[in-house]
């Protein structure tokens, strides 16, 4: 489904942030940032280290509170009504929140937990997600003894379990090696296909190109553009028409 | 031998412990916080030098070996302790050993700067204690109690190589996680053998304790089968009042367990180093358990998995426990003076025991989460401090209900203080430890006083000591119940006051 598709069904956004602002003493990491995210649709928030992706990021999960503005997870305001917000959210940092001492299923029965579900469906749920995601010979060990790749995969299983409407990752594919950060970006694709809606940070232009429908560049916390790939390219002062020389030249 | 590089990682070491102190951004607070141990410690010490200087001096040579002897060997038992640990530490850390290992370093270098770095941490602390006695008595004409400084320096050194050579014969026979696990416990044993000289002061009423101590341990001591002038300690004594073929003794007996400890260690050392794998419960099958519903027990069960599994961190808050009960000990035989009695030292030796455990357990609960985002992300957010330091403490108030029974069954006046001091105790030390919470690693429990935790650790303490006071004080003391009172609502209050507002 292209973005002008998705546009035109008139569904109602899955995520809604308006004029978000937070600072730190005299910085200010995110200035007035709004966009939002519609069923089904990824959305790449890129931008430099230090821009503000993760700021917003923590903002729309409840992690951090804003100074101002407001975000809406499936028509519910994260700040005032955080429990419904957040029970349609999943949120995945670059570190990936495991505990070393758990095992992978023991971890899984702790996020389901977390977010009340049913434990008989939350348990059936675990297994599968764990042998869909290559993991279930390694259900008997703790997360300590996991790859960097394996840990990622597993927090998205943690991610998943609950069946989120939205998943919010941060540099979802650092750290992962060429074969995982395949598998990761099928099982994103797969989860677009079934309707759920992703917002993700990255700083590489190549990830954001092969997942998202819509991008954002965001520089010293302020959105400077948004919008789809094409009309990236089609706006690019470079004469390459690619999308990296589109974003570099916001940077 | 290019010694350098043993130099330079010591020298890391110390700074990192610097840096650690007063926190990473104040030298001057260092300083500050080193004055601020120093001069109480030689005041005290003075004070001490002077009550001793006022007994007759046929009565300072006759009970000053013994009492020396006394402080050494609870020194070399600490040393013990703490090398033990550290030693558990040094050869299991997996990523400083990669870095060292890939470095040009060589590995009997590196092991010599683990080794002193260990002797180091291991006499420091008793360091604060004996080394402000002995420049007070050099500056007051006895310039051979300088002898301390040899004498505790050479036990740190044979404590470390024996803990050293313990270690790594734990970690051949029984491989990185259990070898950990016995380690652990060994040094929470030779810390409670810490517990013995004081003890022994301990006048005891009848029954059991009175035969297990009164008939065979006291006597040990007091009749000098362990600190007679016969016995093998007694040198430790006459080493600091200026037996200098003593003091000889205990340098050349320190030289040679470091000297064997570095070159035949080292390659066992460097063997372990590569080939150890700290992962021996991988691919276990354990038994599918039945999933529990409700978002408070899968915390309960989540906390306690973590903190079960981990061997190391069991280890370090019991050996907390011990260590916070001896100044409540100290403090109870200071005001029981002779007529005290077996059960005036139990019950607040056991809330004392319970509230440093409930401190330990709130600690790891509230500030070394190391998923904290999760929660915090998570639907159940906003029980998520509450849950934690619950699920936290549950088990120790279920543990502490048939012990703290069984002291109301004995004496049911006293039993009900301990109880109400109890209980209070943990909950006091919890809700500290939530306006206090800092995000750490897991691995810093011991290190916890440090840097820009001090002051929460420092009230914690207190709490933990005055709650003692107050269990102490309730049956036989009205004042010092008082006193314990005061001590307990004055550091929650400072808690409150300073609280955190990261978790």
């Amino acid at each position: 489904m292209t973005y002008s598709t998705m546009r035109n069904t008139k569904k109602r956004a899955v995520l809604e942030v308006d004029a978000l602002e937070k600072s730190y003493g005299t910085i200010q990491a995110v200035n007035r940032v709004s966009f939002d995210v519609l069923p089904g649709e990824c959305l790449a928030l890129l931008g430099a280290n230090g821009a503000g992706k993760t700021t917003t990021l923590q903002m729309l999960c409840g992690v951090l509170a804003p100074d101002a503005g407001t975000a809406r997870i499936d028509g519910y305001d994260v700040q005032k009504e955080s429990r419904r917000a957040k029970a349609a959210l999943a949120y995945l940092p670059d570190e990936p929140l495991l505990y070393d001492k758990l095992r992978p299923l023991e971890y899984l029965q702790f996020v389901s937990a977390l977010w009340r579900m049913d434990m008989g469906r939350a348990a059936d749920r675990s297994e599968r997600l764990l042998a869909e995601m290559g993991l279930w010979d390694k259900r008997d060990s703790y997360c300590e003894t996991l790859s960097r790749g394996m840990r990622q995969k597993l927090a998205v299983c943690g991610a998943l379990v609950h069946e989120p409407r939205l998943l919010v990752l941060d540099e979802p594919l650092t750290g992962l090696d060429v074969k995982a950060a395949h598998e990761v970006k099928e099982i994103l694709r797969g989860l677009l296909r079934s309707g759920r809606s992703i917002l993700l940070t990255t700083h590489i232009v190549d990830i954001a190109e092969q997942l998202a429908d819509r991008i954002a560049v965001i520089r010293a916390g302020s959105i400077v553009k948004s919008g789809t790939i094409e009309h990236f390219k089609s706006s690019t002062p470079e004469e390459d028409g690619k999308l990296e020389s589109a974003v570099i030249s916001l940077w | 031998m290019n010694i350098q590089h043993t130099t330079a990682v010591v020298r890391n070491d110390l700074a990192l412990l610097w840096r650690q102190l007063g926190g990473p951004r104040s030298s001057s607070g260092n300083w500050a916080l080193l004055a601020g141990m120093l001069v109480p410690a030689h005041a005290m010490a003075f004070y001490v030098y002077r009550q001793i200087s006022l007994l007759p001096s046929s009565l300072i040579d006759q009970q000053g070996p013994r009492a020396i002897s006394v402080a050494l060997i609870v020194t070399g038992l600490w040393a013990f302790s703490t090398a033990l640990s550290k030693s558990a530490d040094a050869l299991s850390n997996r990523a400083e050993l990669a870095f060292f290992l890939s470095s040009p370093v060589s590995v009997r270098h590196f092991f010599m700067a683990r080794y002193s770095s260990i002797c180091l941490s291991a006499v420091a602390l008793p360091g604060i204690v004996l080394f402000p006695l002995a420049n007070v008595a050099a500056v007051s004409g006895r310039e051979e109690w300088l002898g301390i400084y040899v004498a505790a320096a050479g036990l740190a050194a044979i404590a470390g190589a024996v803990a050293m050579t313990v270690a790594s014969f734990a970690f051949v026979v029984f491989g990185v996680r259990t070898g950990r696990s016995v380690l652990k416990t060994v040094g929470v044993f030779a810390a409670l053998m810490m517990l013995i000289p004081f003890v022994a002061a301990i006048p005891m009423d009848a029954g059991f304790l009175d035969m297990f101590f009164r008939e065979s341990l006291v006597p040990a001591f007091s009749e000098g089968a362990v600190l007679g002038p016969s016995s093998a300690a007694w040198f430790l004594g006459h080493a600091v009042f200026g037996d200098l073929v003593a003091l000889l003794r205990i340098s050349s007996l320190a030289f040679l367990a470091g000297f064997v400890a570095v070159f035949t260690l080292s390659k066992t050392f460097y063997r372990l180093a590569r080939e150890m794998e700290p992962e021996q419960v991988v691919n276990r099958r354990v038994p599918r358990q039945r999933w529990k519903t409700g978002v408070f027990i899968n915390v309960v069960i989540k906390e306690w998995r973590c903190i079960l599994r981990d061997p190391k961190l069991l280890g370090d808050i019991l050996f907390q426990g011990v260590l916070l009960t001896i100044p409540v000990l100290v403090g109870v035989q200071w005001l029981a003076g002779p007529e005290g009695l077996a059960l005036d030292y139990v019950y607040p030796a056991i809330v004392a025991f319970a509230a440093s455990v409930a401190g330990s357990l709130a600690w790891i609960a509230m500030s070394t989460d190391e998923a904290r985002t999760l929660m915090v992300a998570s639907p159940s957010a906003v029980h998520s401090k509450r849950f934690k330091l619950s699920a936290a403490l549950l088990p120790l108030w279920i543990f502490l209900a048939p012990v703290l029974l069984a002291g109301v069954i004995v004496d049911p006046l006293r039993g009900m203080n301990m109880t109400l001091a109890a209980y209070s105790a943990t909950f006091s030390v919890g809700a500290m430890n939530i306006w206090q919470a800092r995000a750490a690693r897991r691995s810093d429990l011991n290190r916890r006083g440090s840097g820009v935790d001090g002051l929460a650790r420092i009230l914690e303490i207190v709490a933990i000591v005055a709650w003692g006071a107050v269990a102490y004080g309730l049956a036989l003391n009205g004042i010092v119940a008082l006193a314990g009172g005061c001590g307990v609502i004055g550091s929650l209050a400072l808690a409150r006051l300073f609280r955190t507002r990261s978790t």
